[in-house]
């Protein structure tokens, strides 16, 4: 086993031999959950998220053809689950809403006292990036996928993923020292 | 390279994805453009500080998918979770599986 690939893996999943995907669980169940759970507060959710990710990889597995790397069709199928959940809920945010968010949901200075680390400030700002916006940092600096890869598995041309990373890092840095200068005064 | 031409690159610059001979376009711009460079560094201050966001421990589920049963071990408990016995025809029957666990 250690020497089958990913796609080797799945391609075997595929056929049948339905163990297989336990392995990729267990490669791939962390790794799922920390991309949900940089998206979502909800714990339960996240892990809700992730079984419902190797469910679906069994439910189409027949469609699994490797013309991509295994983990551009994994997040694929973990983009489009968050995205149904979330469209059945009606909870996504709206995409022009943000930069209102940034400045109107700001923490009181005795909670930012209490919490007032950089993580925990960054963490916050991620919070209100918009949906489109917070999904392609995550999957581009958290999990490394090239911006190709991450327009294969959003359906998003590259330019548009390299357009939504910048000005996610420039919202992300305009609400970090609106924070900082905040916590000073 | 102009100063609207290097703001676009600035993603593929941070991920790394910049080719040798447009990096050093990237470069020779920022040693000659204060506001580009100021730019950079806020943005590169950012991901840098975005690298080092720890990752939420999680070790609490475990799913193993071997034959009609896998077990999720949930922080120190042990909980059983239905799954389908992959039937003649398993498609139809994973509409079944449940997604919370069963406790």
């Amino acid at each position: 086993l250690r020497e089958m690939t990913d796609h080797q893996l799945m391609i075997a999943v595929r056929d049948g031999d339905l163990d297989k995907l336990g392995h990729l669980f267990e490669k791939y169940h962390k790794q799922l959950f920390n991309f949900f759970r940089r998206q979502t507060e909800d714990v339960q959710l996240c892990e809700d998220f992730v079984q419902e990710v190797f469910l679906r990889m069994l439910k189409y597995r027949h469609t699994y053809r490797g013309e991509a790397k295994f983990t551009t069709w994994m997040f694929s199928i973990a983009h489009n689950a968050r995205i149904e959940h979330f469209r059945k809920k009606g909870q996504r945010k709206n995409f022009t809403d943000e930069i209102d968010n940034l400045v109107s949901s700001q923490p009181n200075p005795a909670e930012l006292t209490e919490r007032s680390s950089l993580h925990e400030i960054l963490y916050r700002a991620l919070d209100r990036l918009s949906d489109e916006k917070r999904e392609v940092l995550v999957m581009s600096r958290f999990h490394n996928l090239k911006y190709e890869e991450i327009s294969r598995i959003t359906g998003h041309p590259v330019g548009t993923i390299k357009a939504r990373v910048f000005h996610a890092i420039r919202d992300l840095r305009m609400f970090f020292n609106e924070q900082t200068d905040e916590a000073k005064q | 390279m102009k100063c609207q031409g290097l703001r676009k690159l600035i993603p593929d610059y941070l991920a790394g994805e910049l080719p040798q001979e447009v990096l050093r376009e990237f470069e020779a711009h920022l040693m000659q453009c204060d506001d580009c460079r100021a730019e950079l560094e806020q943005m590169e201050l950012t991901w840098v500080a975005l690298g080092d966001l720890p990752e939420d421990e999680y070790t609490r589920v475990v799913l193993n998918v071997s034959g009609v049963q896998g077990i999720l071990k949930s922080s120190g408990e042990e909980v059983e979770i239905k799954l389908p016995s992959f039937g003649a025809n398993p498609i139809s029957t994973m509409a079944g599986w449940p997604l919370r666990k069963v406790r």
